[in-house]
């Protein structure tokens, strides 16, 4: 059923672009008149009539603010103004004695339909008619406004470089190029959207990637088939390879240097126009808790801040749920005195375990999003009231035990640990679903959802490998970066899932 | 992509029986042995039990390295004879399998009873695990096998950190003298411990998923000791720590051997809880394959077009049903001893019929060249 609504949507005819499928007689009136039906209502489209050689008829079109109108000016117009030589007019290399020998401008085109002449023009190139010539010469005279390099906020590091993406495609392919001077460093160019047309950027090294991913991801690319898409989040929701999963198949990031990791290491690599993040791909479940800064640090720090992010991973899933099935359970299991003293901070308590764990982290993830939303001066206001002043009222009047706000706040602190937020967001879900188990079964509760999640992985696929990799499959020399991070002398392999074209990466 | 291309490697293979033979055997181990030996000899019985095991499985290695990747069902191919022999022993494997997956519910079902929720009905805890299992079937081949790969390390963990912490209350005189009462226990013991390595009999499928080259048995057959290697010191702990005598009457002595552990002074008080949630990740491992098998078996054999789903489902009813059939532990344990014949006598029986196939097969081979010349 959903295939027939699917090759329903596909044949919309509205959709066609048959307006623009326009034959130029050479007559520039007719040209402008169908230039102006199509973008003629918008006010920022600029008409601009002038005579070359103060005799053939010309029209400038551009679009207002795109345009470098500087360089518009002195490259094109002031040349093509002055220009005596009218005789030439009449032979046919007219076109190319233009492009060769009159107008300076860095770069240029002709178009011979108007189909394809729209999207460069719209995207700030400027078309130039000349009368009796059927041909459209487009101008490069492109100009971006640009927010200038700064640290990305979503991923601070302490050792590591403090340039991140912006929202400029090129500026972006900039920063990497810059880091990789391999001319096997491919940078493809494609347009999203059936309406938008946004700019987009694939980029892998040839040699290192293999070319399944590449074509895949091509593949997958070209089949978005929707009006507009902003961010690369979007991009990354359509072409994923599972939607009913919490955990990403894909890695996003800010960081050139991460990125530039990401491309040595045999991934393909998708920038997109408007967006500062970059996303990458294949990946797996381990790669969710590496963080640049990993490989700038020495290799025992590395190795404890990877095994404490792992231990964040499971305190931010498993702890409350724990708690739970400890109070209404498994009391058995806590040492006698411990027993005692939380049955006694729990004394006046109204509620069962796991309502006063629910209303704790239901508060505290309402504390989060209100704290990213509201402005950086009133958030950490919000942080010390949330905190300080709800956590100790509730527990003077008795709502919760003081063991409670123990435990979400640690629950709270491990879940901001793990480097990138998107996967923080797939195990506080994970963690309501444990919470439930908790409460309804006890730990063989718990371990029910944990063998489900398991079984859930198994099955996971990013881009065709595996997601549990190197775990299962087992394979041994990833094992080096996993848990521990060993020394970089060590590290000489690349890792064998994503199948690279070249296996090593040193000595 | 294509579930069918994934190809099990040796070292996943010996792997995953390991995960399959280890599964509630190794609970009741300690107390099986200690009843039918009556003395500390049982670890004997567990190297000779092994023995026997590496045979068989060097035996069904052999005979499928004559058929490279079809399963034994598949091998018999479509004659007329031979397809119904397949057939026979089709609904036998499935037999033995939806049983054994009934078996080993009820006693994950007494355990968590007795050790983690002493009020829930059996019926939820059971309807759970059959969820996780049906659920681990529809992912196929690939989907069982790395779950048991990402589960061993937390069983052998747990076994490692039992047999550890005890050593402090072991005494070694226990096991002493060794053979005191002769050669004829140890070799009653035999019959108890081959049992307990069953689980091998899944190798007559899973060797179809496995390159031609690679049927070797010598890493399964590492496998399997290192299965006997943790039965021998869980069994020589049980007897060193617990002592033979209390060994016997105790239903669970792994559980209660657990019970002795106290790590670290006032961290956890009991460590039981922690080994059951442990040990039921080891028996859905177990429960996963076996039902995945008879999934398989189903759906290759008798009913093409139905989906995984559905003929997991199905089993899992006749399996609930078959869970509750026995009305006591005593009842449940004999259960498991019938079926483990059961399973013992089918695996022999299939090796014998495999090797007369190949005899027969080679001989009109041999003919049939001999008539052409």
């Amino acid at each position: 059923m959903l295939k027939k609504l699917f090759s329903k949507l596909h044949s919309d005819e509205v959709r066609k672009e048959k307006e623009y499928e326009i034959k130029f007689t050479g007559d520039i009136d007719e040209t402008v008149q169908s230039i102006n039906n199509i973008v003629g209502e918008s006010d920022d489209i600029i008409q601009r009539d002038f005579l070359i050689g103060k005799k053939i008829r010309a029209t400038l079109f551009f679009v207002d603010g795109l345009c470098d109108s500087a360089s518009i000016e002195q490259d094109v117009i002031r040349p093509l103004i002055y220009f005596t030589d009218v005789k030439r007019y009449d032979q046919k290399d007219f076109l190319t004695y233009l492009q060769e020998e009159v107008v300076t401008i860095s770069e240029l085109t002709t178009e011979t339909s108007l189909e394809k002449a729209m999207l460069p023009f719209l995207s700030g190139e400027t078309i130039l008619i000349i009368d009796g010539i059927k041909e459209l010469i487009l101008f490069e005279t492109r100009q971006f406004n640009e927010r200038s390099i700064s640290e990305p906020e979503s991923e601070i590091v302490v050792r590591g470089p403090r340039d991140g993406f912006v929202e400029t495609l090129h500026t972006n392919i900039l920063q990497i190029r810059r880091r990789i001077r391999d001319p096997n460093l491919t940078v493809q160019f494609g347009a999203l959207g059936r309406r938008a047309k946004s700019d987009f950027a694939l980029l892998y090294i040839k040699g290192v990637t293999n070319q399944r991913y590449i074509d895949e991801m091509r593949y997958r690319i070209s089949c978005v088939d929707t009006d507009q898409v902003v961010e690369t989040g979007t991009l990354e929701q359509l072409i994923e390879d599972n939607v009913l999963t919490v955990f990403p198949q894909m890695l996003r990031t800010e960081r050139p240097d991460k990125t530039v990791a990401a491309l040595m290491s045999g991934q393909v690599v998708v920038l997109h126009d408007g967006s500062p993040f970059s996303l990458m791909a294949p990946i797996t479940f381990h790669m969710l808790f590496r963080s640049p800064e990993d490989y700038y640090d020495r290799w025992q720090i590395s190795s404890f801040t990877r095994l404490l992010r792992y231990l964040a991973a499971f305190l931010a899933m498993f702890l409350p749920a724990i708690y739970i099935a400890m109070v209404s359970y498994h009391q058995g299991m806590l040492p006698t005195l411990m027993a005692i003293s939380i049955a006694g901070s729990r004394e006046g308590v109204p509620f069962p375990g796991f309502i006063e764990a629910i209303v704790m982290e239901i508060t505290i993830e309402l504390l989060r999003e209100a704290g990213v939303r509201l402005p950086r001066a009133v958030g950490q206001t919000i942080g010390i009231v949330g905190g300080l002043v709800i956590g100790d009222a509730a527990v003077r009047a008795g709502i919760v035990s003081p063991i409670m706000v123990i435990v979400v706040a640690l629950t709270a602190i491990a879940s901001f640990a793990i480097p990138a937020y998107n996967v923080t967001i797939a195990f506080r879900l994970l963690r309501f679903l444990m919470m439930l188990s908790a409460a309804t079964l006890g730990l063989y509760g718990i371990v029910i959802v944990y063998i489900f999640i398991n079984i859930h992985l198994v099955g996971l696929r990013s881009f065709g490998t595996y997601y549990t990799s190197p775990f299962a499959p087992y394979r041994y020399s990833e094992w080096l970066d996993m848990f521990i991070r060993a020394p970089l002398s060590l590290m000489n392999k690349r890792f064998p899932e994503l199948k690279p074209e070249d296996k090593n990466k040193s000595g | 992509m294509n579930p069918h291309s994934y190809q099990i490697s040796k070292l996943e293979m010996a792997i995953t029986v390991v995960s399959m033979v280890i599964g509630v055997g190794i609970l009741t181990l300690p107390r099986a042995l200690a009843a039918s030996v009556e003395t500390t000899d049982g670890w004997m019985s567990i190297v000779l039990g092994l023995v026997l095991n590496m045979v068989l499985v060097l035996l069904i290695f052999r005979l499928h390295r004559h058929f490279p990747g079809k399963s034994f069902i598949g091998l018999w191919g479509n004659q007329s004879v031979a397809k119904w022999i397949g057939k026979l022993f089709s609904i036998a494997f499935v037999c033995y399998f939806v049983t054994l997956l009934a078996y080993e519910a009820r006693i994950l079902t007494v355990v968590v009873r007795m050790y983690l929720l002493d009020r829930t009905p059996s019926e939820v805890t059971v309807l759970f695990i059959f969820l996780a299992t049906t659920y681990a079937v529809t992912k196929g081949v690939q989907g069982i096998v790395h779950l048991n790969l990402m589960f061993f390390p937390f069983v052998v963990f747990v076994i490692t950190l039992i047999v550890i912490f005890n050593l402090h209350d072991a005494s070694f005189g226990a096991i002493f003298p060794i053979a005191a009462e002769g050669i004829t226990p140890i070799i009653m013991g035999v019959q108890e411990t081959s049992l307990s390595f069953l689980g091998i009999e899944i190798l007559f499928f899973f060797l179809a998923y496995m390159k031609g080259k690679d049927l070797q048995a010598t890493l399964v057959n590492a496998g399997i000791a290192f299965v006997a290697f943790l039965y021998l010191l869980i069994v020589v702990m049980c007897y060193m720590v617990i002592g033979l005598e209390v060994t016997k009457i105790i239903a669970f002595p792994l559980v209660a051997l657990a019970k002795e552990v106290e790590i670290i002074e006032g961290l956890v008080e009991r460590i039981e809880p922690l080994m059951i949630t442990v040990w039921i990740m080891s028996i859905f491992n177990t429960m996963a394959i076996v039902h995945f098998l008879a999934t398989k078996i189903i759906k290759d054999e008798f009913v093409k077009k139905a989906r995984v789903s559905t003929i997991a489902i199905v089993i899992t009813f006749f399996s609930f049903i078959i869970t509750f059939i026995p009305v006591s532990l005593q009842e449940a344990f004999m259960l498991g001893d019938y079926v483990s014949y059961f399973g013992l006598g089918l695996t022999c029986f299939a090796l014998l019929c495999g090797y007369l196939y190949v005899f027969i097969k080679k001989k009109s081979k041999q003919q049939g060249n001999s008539e052409a010349m």
